[in-house]
């Protein structure tokens, strides 16, 4: 498929490897926000500092410390994935052409009769 | 004037892309994923601008004017929602190369039988985030213009109907992408103006103060349906108009206590006065607002449970929410399906970090909003009292403008996916019934929308995110990623997924509890329905034998990557 020599083992180890870069990356960001909303409403001397004057820090963690947290763990994801499946393609790509994953018989997924941008 | 000018030339231009869109739609690739040839940063804007919906734009600023803080929750729930995206869905999503949502489900699991199910849940979720839209779109009509609420609601369902039929999916990406730039553009300026007044020296008044909100100037506030409100001290107004069902014209006392203002009244509330607010609202000081976890109004009193389950549906929610998730469908490669949505995280990021300030500006000039059933209007009216003369026209204006372009941008999305999914899924057919399927829909949409004058732009989204959070997010999760999942499997977590929490708006909307933790439990669903309905998926796909043939072969064509060209 895609011009790999894969076994269905070789397909389950890729995404293996991917969803265990995808859980530790969303617990980078889950687990923070756990521990601040434990944390903040209980410590009135964090709640109510006012580093830039105007809003408090929960404001600016909230606000614009997450969301562009958020960005950056998204492009390490990005970077990441890209590299696992390059180096995936690399040892896997060997023998164009050659698919040995069993061909399925035509899925709903295939039916739609003029889908121009797919390999299926 | 000139906001009636900025919102007919947001209509014209979307007409005018609309059209120029006819020219690409030929074909059923065309009209359902753009011929997949969609350049990610283009995708991405597009998304944006289905993304920068009503609910963003209207919704958030109502509701941390209201609420406070904890309404952040909302905010990192979404970007969080287009993380999980990144993570787990739009690169197999894309490579499997379906059409839509329930086609994807109904291959994996080699099972017809679950599109139109799956049908049914994304239409059903698809039409409570539309409402949302016409509702938005009557309110700031309105506001601008001085329509009728009802006015708004038919022009922009007729307006994306008719650019749809025409374009599809092709053409109305193009439309979206504009869109996009107005409402981004609609919020960096005022934004810039709004945090340039509060940062000078010029307005000492602040956001967190010990005090409750009070008017800082005599301030007209217009009723346009009828609201119980509580009035903190006794104070002489004038008022026209109908208060307590005795009708008012001229100078009045109101004594402290609860009042009933009827529809249509108005009232000028002198400075000085503290602001009223609804019945149904704990008032907060500026210290309290301020705070985390401290809006005792939502989830029954119980605000740390409460932000926690706003945290969940809004992530799950935009996982699963199909206008967002079909747009994948339109890149050439999964690969570009992933970079199109760290593109979408880069834009809507700095967007989202910049909406709250309407709403906590809102607070100090507008605190009438508090009162009169009107917050989702917050957008609109800070630039107004904040500025005067020409500069105050003009912000208001491209408030105006934004606004018009986010509640047609993300209508467009959500009509597309009801037709998608009604006319593909359900009738099996082709572009002339997708056509039909797109005026079935907007019809049925402007009269329901008709009917949710008063209900809040962010319950509508509520039940729409909890929805799909509960029921589509589970199975794109499991579908992608468990190999074990089967027919049953899927059909139980749609089932209790979608039930439970459909079941809990219903319940929550009609009153049967009206505090504590039942209320808690009842209004925020997502926080026990996203993971009963996972776990039902897997336990029913555990106890089942009949699994689904040539997995290996359908994990393949999600996960793995295209070739590098050399």
């Amino acid at each position: 498929m895609r011009g790999y020599t894969v076994v269905t083992d070789d397909v389950m180890a890729l995404v293996q490897r991917q969803r265990r870069v995808a859980l530790t990356l969303l617990a980078c960001i889950l687990v923070p926000l756990l521990v601040f909303s434990l944390v903040v409403g209980r410590i009135d001397a964090l709640s109510t500092w006012q580093p830039l004057g105007l809003l408090t820090l929960p404001w600016l963690i909230l606000g614009p410390g997450v969301l562009f947290s958020i960005v950056a763990i998204a492009y390490v994801h990005e970077r990441i994935a890209l590299r696992i499946e390059n180096e995936w393609s690399d040892e896997h790509a060997d023998a164009p052409g050659a698919d040995r994953i069993s061909a399925p018989g035509p899925t709903e997924a295939t039916a739609s009769p003029d889908d121009d941008g797919d390999e299926r | 004037m000139m906001p009636l000018v900025s919102v007919l030339l947001v209509t014209i231009g979307t007409l005018a892309l609309g059209t120029f869109g006819l020219r690409f739609a030929r074909t059923t690739s065309n009209f359902f994923v753009a011929s997949r040839s969609v350049h990610p940063a283009w995708n991405a804007f597009a998304i944006c601008g289905e993304a920068m919906s009503a609910a963003s734009f209207l919704g958030v600023p109502a509701l941390v004017l209201v609420f406070g803080i904890d309404m952040l929750w909302v905010l990192i729930g979404w970007t969080i929602g287009f993380l999980l995206l990144s993570l787990f869905i739009a690169a197999p999503l894309r490579r499997f190369g379906s059409y839509t949502i329930p086609e994807f489900i109904g291959g994996r699991l080699d099972a017809p039988i679950m599109r139109p199910i799956v049908a049914t849940l994304v239409i059903v979720s698809s039409w409570f985030f539309l409402l949302a839209q016409l509702k938005g779109a009557g309110v700031v009509v309105r506001e601008m213009i001085g329509t009728p609420y009802w006015v708004g609601v038919a022009a922009v369902g007729i307006l994306v109907a008719a650019n749809l039929s025409a374009g599809g999916m092709r053409g109305i990406t193009f439309v979206q992408g504009f869109q996009f730039f107005v409402i981004f553009f609609a919020v960096l300026i005022p934004f810039v103006f709004i945090s340039g007044h509060w940062l000078s020296n010029d307005d000492d008044r602040g956001f967190i103060t010990d005090e409750y909100p009070t008017f800082v100037a005599d301030t007209t506030a217009e009723y346009e349906r009828t609201v119980t409100v509580d009035l903190p001290a006794d104070v002489v107004v004038e008022a026209a108009g109908s208060i307590d069902g005795e009708t008012v014209d001229g100078d009045i006392e109101l004594n402290a206590g609860t009042l009933t203002i009827g529809e249509g009244t108005t009232i000028v509330w002198p400075e000085g006065t503290p602001a009223p607010h609804a019945d149904s609202i704990e008032p907060l000081t500026g210290e309290e607002w301020a705070a985390p976890f401290n809006a005792a109004s939502t989830g029954g009193g119980h605000a740390r449970y409460s932000s926690i389950a706003v945290l969940f549906a809004n992530m799950f929610g935009i996982m699963g929410l199909p206008h967002i998730v079909s747009r994948f469908y339109t890149n050439p490669t999964g690969r570009e399906a992933r970079r199109t949505n760290l593109w979408v995280l880069a834009l809507i990021a700095p967007y989202y970090a910049m909406i709250p300030l309407f709403g906590a500006s809102g607070r100090v000039v507008a605190p009438d909003l508090l009162g009169n059933g009107n917050a989702d209007s917050a957008t609109v009216i800070v630039s107004e009292r904040l500025f005067d003369g020409l500069g105050s026209e003009i912000l208001t204006s491209i408030v105006a403008a934004g606004a018009t372009a986010a509640f047609l941008s993300t209508a467009s999305g959500l009509l597309i996916a009801m037709a998608g999914a009604l006319s593909h899924d359900v009738l099996h057919a082709g572009i002339p019934q997708f056509r039909a399927a797109v005026w079935a829909g907007a019809a049925v949409s402007i009269g329901a929308g008709l009917l949710v004058e008063t209900i809040d732009v962010s319950v509508l989204i509520g039940w729409s995110t909890s929805i799909a959070a509960s029921s589509i997010c589970p199975l794109l999760v499991l579908g992608v990623w468990w190999p074990k999942l089967t027919k049953r499997g899927a059909l139980a977590a749609a089932l209790i997924g979608g039930g439970l929490s459909t079941l809990a708006a219903l319940l929550s909307m009609v009153r049967v509890v009206d505090s504590g933790w039942p209320l808690a439990v009842l209004s925020a669903p997502a926080v026990w329905s996203v993971p009963l309905a996972f776990a039902s998926g897997i336990i029913v796909s555990l106890l089942d034998r009949d699994e689904v043939a040539d997995i290996g072969h359908k994990f393949a064509l999600m996960h793995l990557p295209e070739r590098r060209s050399v």
